[in-house]
């Protein structure tokens, strides 16, 4: 299945946005979007980014395919600096690249004709295969359990899952090695959701394609994740194998995130521990210091509210190995639900002081 | 697309719902608009008249520059009133006036549409450029665009029609260049909410140009305004015509045009002996103008439902 050649890489990339109005002094409020992201997708394998809405997991998609420009840090794809590449010189690229997006509404232009959105990617970067481009939309709209009969019709005719079937044929259009799926099934149907997954994992074994998975999901990504990869508020807080970040996740967020995750028998769904953290996802305008988690982490200890921890190898080695970024991990063995919070409380208030006074400093 | 193929998939149930687009829905309720189906015969057959003047002139036997001195002035030189060889009667200096109101419909439906014309295209690009681009080329335009709207028309339009002289091609430009600011507002409006929309991400992330992100994904969106804007400005553009022709400053003499008959028959108080000479020119602009606003209102209902009629059953 998947190689060891790296095909995508993010070292230390960071994004800020600039928010809100401008303040008496002129200053803006930064909001910290990505923050120092480190990531490799290999060829042919699907990396799952999991976290929770307002996480940053979108913006991570749109630098790493550069629809962003990034603040700090390289990417590299397919063994080329593409950090600074302008949009001319990223042309070519991006028939290598493509997206499949979140809502199947919002991404279709509803005033153009199904044929012709499919065949953009043609007319943009100019027909390779065989046949007239008409021939060729009309093959991809089989590929993808379309019609082709339907080319002329508009997006509206469509239900969501047949839409999202366009927003995909539309990416393998021209037959690129690297697609990031940006919630691809979170708008629909739970029944639509499975036929849209199965779509994509065959897609993948048929024409070679590397999947970027974003989801808030876990099922779905469990399913179709070789690797997967959890951020918190703008870092990748664990990485790993899916088999071993599901079974023996050592990240506190991670494990919180995991027991959220529903379980079909509600028999054994009562039985399990929901460990529910205290508070809000706190504003990346104004991130917490130390660990970001510390505030809600039922382990948090003094260091954790000083010292930023870095992602560093937790078990195992090499491509495979499962990383994590914490300060005091947790064994497979042990359980979160035995930690109380201590500093939780005391430090949400710290923040939510510091808050006040830091626009006008900024 | 409600073609039924000879060879349907076994498994396709028959149906007989018709898969109805955005053009064939507005066509349905625009039929159901009585107003507006009135406006748009009434149109049409001012359009017509216009088209087939001289058409209908050689049938008239009338030409609308020819002065008859002999049998178009009464005794004492003063114009003659409706009769059976001048059915609308003639003016001052003997010209019937129909042949002259079948020849005006050409010069002032033709400067109405031509100007609207210039004007939307040149809004809708700009427009376009202010709304996606943003930044300083906003600025530029958006301040432009304030100017032109914060200037008196008619009086800055005489002011140019007196400095760069009389000809239609001035007409056409001036009309313009007092009409396109708001479309370009319109448009510009439109353009800055589109532009966050995903389908223009996904074109970006297709490696689609600015430019044709512009023409090919933004402007299909843009259709329904500027329609519904072309059709409302058409008659506003008219009546500044006439306007500018009643102040003197119109087409060139003698070519016939609403407004400036309109304006020969106030000089020397004359349209107090031929009432004729107002009323019929009068009547056809306010017919005109008032069947393309209808029209205008009936295309605006038909295309835009979210805004539909209270009294639609």
């Amino acid at each position: 299945m998947s190689s060891d050649e790296v095909l995508l890489s993010a070292s230390g990339v960071s994004k800020r946005f600039t928010v809100g109005s401008r303040g008496l002094l002129g200053g803006r409020l930064q909001l910290s979007a990505v923050d120092n992201v480190s990531l490799e997708i290999k060829k042919g394998e699907t990396l799952g980014l999991v976290g929770e809405s307002g996480c940053g997991k979108s913006s991570l998609a749109r630098c790493l395919t550069r629809l962003y420009d990034v603040d700090e840090g390289t990417i590299t794809f397919d063994g080329r600096d593409i950090t600074n590449l302008g949009r001319r010189q990223m042309q070519p690229l991006r028939s290598e690249m493509q997206m499949i997006f979140q809502d199947p509404y919002g991404s279709l232009n509803p005033r153009r004709r199904v044929g012709s959105i499919i065949g953009d990617a043609l007319a943009i970067h100019g027909s390779r295969g065989k046949g007239t481009r008409r021939q060729q939309v009309q093959e991809l709209m089989e590929i993808v359990g379309l019609n082709p009969e339907h080319y002329n019709r508009y997006p509206a005719d469509f239900s969501g899952g047949q839409r999202q079937r366009i927003g995909i044929a539309r990416a393998l259009a021209l037959k690129p090695k690297l697609i990031v799926c940006d919630e691809p099934v979170s708008a629909l149907d739970v029944s639509i959701q499975a036929q849209v997954i199965n779509l994509l994992q065959e897609l993948q074994r048929e024409f070679d394609l590397t999947y970027l998975f974003i989801s808030h999901d876990l099922s779905v990504v469990q399913h179709i994740s070789d690797r997967i990869a959890v951020m918190y508020l703008g870092r990748i807080v664990e990485s790993g194998p899916v088999d071993e970040v599901f079974t023996a996740s050592s990240h506190p967020y991670t494990r919180a995130l995991l027991s959220a995750k529903p379980i079909a028998d509600p028999r054994a769904a009562e039985q399990r521990d929901r460990i529910v953290l205290a508070g809000d996802l706190p504003s990346p305008i104004s991130p917490p210091s130390g660990c970001r988690f510390h505030p809600r982490c039922p382990k948090a200890e003094q260091d954790c509210v000083t010292v930023v921890p870095t992602l560093e190898v937790f078990r195992g080695g090499g491509p495979d190995a499962q990383k994590v970024e914490c300060l005091h991990p947790l064994e497979a063995d042990q359980d979160l639900s035995s930690f109380t919070p201590s500093i939780a409380d005391t430090i949400i208030g710290a923040d939510a002081a510091a808050t006040g006074s830091r626009e006008v400093a900024s | 697309m409600s073609a039924t193929p000879a060879t349907a998939p076994p498994t396709a149930p028959t149906t007989t719902v018709v898969a109805r687009g955005p053009w064939a829905l507005a066509w349905r309720r625009f039929r159901k608009d009585k107003v507006a189906l009135i406006a748009a015969a009434v149109m049409a057959v001012i359009i017509l008249v216009a088209i087939f003047a001289p058409v209908i002139n050689s049938i008239l036997g009338q030409d609308p520059n020819y002065q008859d001195q002999v049998n178009g002035l009464d005794m004492n030189g003063l114009p003659l009133g409706p009769s059976g060889s001048h059915w609308l009667g003639t003016d001052a200096l003997g010209r019937d006036v129909l042949a002259r109101l079948v020849y005006g419909a050409r010069i002032s439906i033709g400067i109405g549409i031509l100007s609207t014309g210039i004007a939307v295209a040149v809004g809708v690009v700009l427009g376009l450029l202010a709304g996606y681009f943003r930044g300083i080329v906003d600025v530029v335009i958006a301040r432009l665009l304030d100017v032109v709207l914060a200037l008196p028309v008619v009086l800055a339009a005489v002011a140019l029609v007196a400095v760069f002289g009389q000809s239609p091609v001035v007409t056409v430009l001036v009309l313009a260049f007092f009409s396109w600011a708001t479309m370009a507002r319109i448009v510009r409006g439109q353009v800055i909410s589109l532009r966050e929309r995903e389908f223009i991400e996904a074109a970006r992330s297709l490696g689609a140009s600015s430019t044709r992100i512009m023409f090919v994904e933004l402007l299909p969106n843009l259709v329904m305004p500027i329609i519904i804007y072309f059709s409302l400005l058409v008659p506003v553009n008219i009546v500044t015509n006439a306007v500018l022709a009643f102040l003197g400053l119109g087409i060139p003499v003698p070519t016939a045009d609403w407004g400036g008959m309109i304006s020969d028959a106030e000089a020397g108080g004359l349209y107090q002996q031929a009432w004729w000479l107002v009323f019929f020119p009068g009547g056809v602009l306010v017919l005109t103008t008032l069947a393309f606003n209808l029209l205008g209102d009936g295309i605006r209902d038909a295309l835009d439902p979210r805004i539909e009629r209270l009294l639609r059953k």
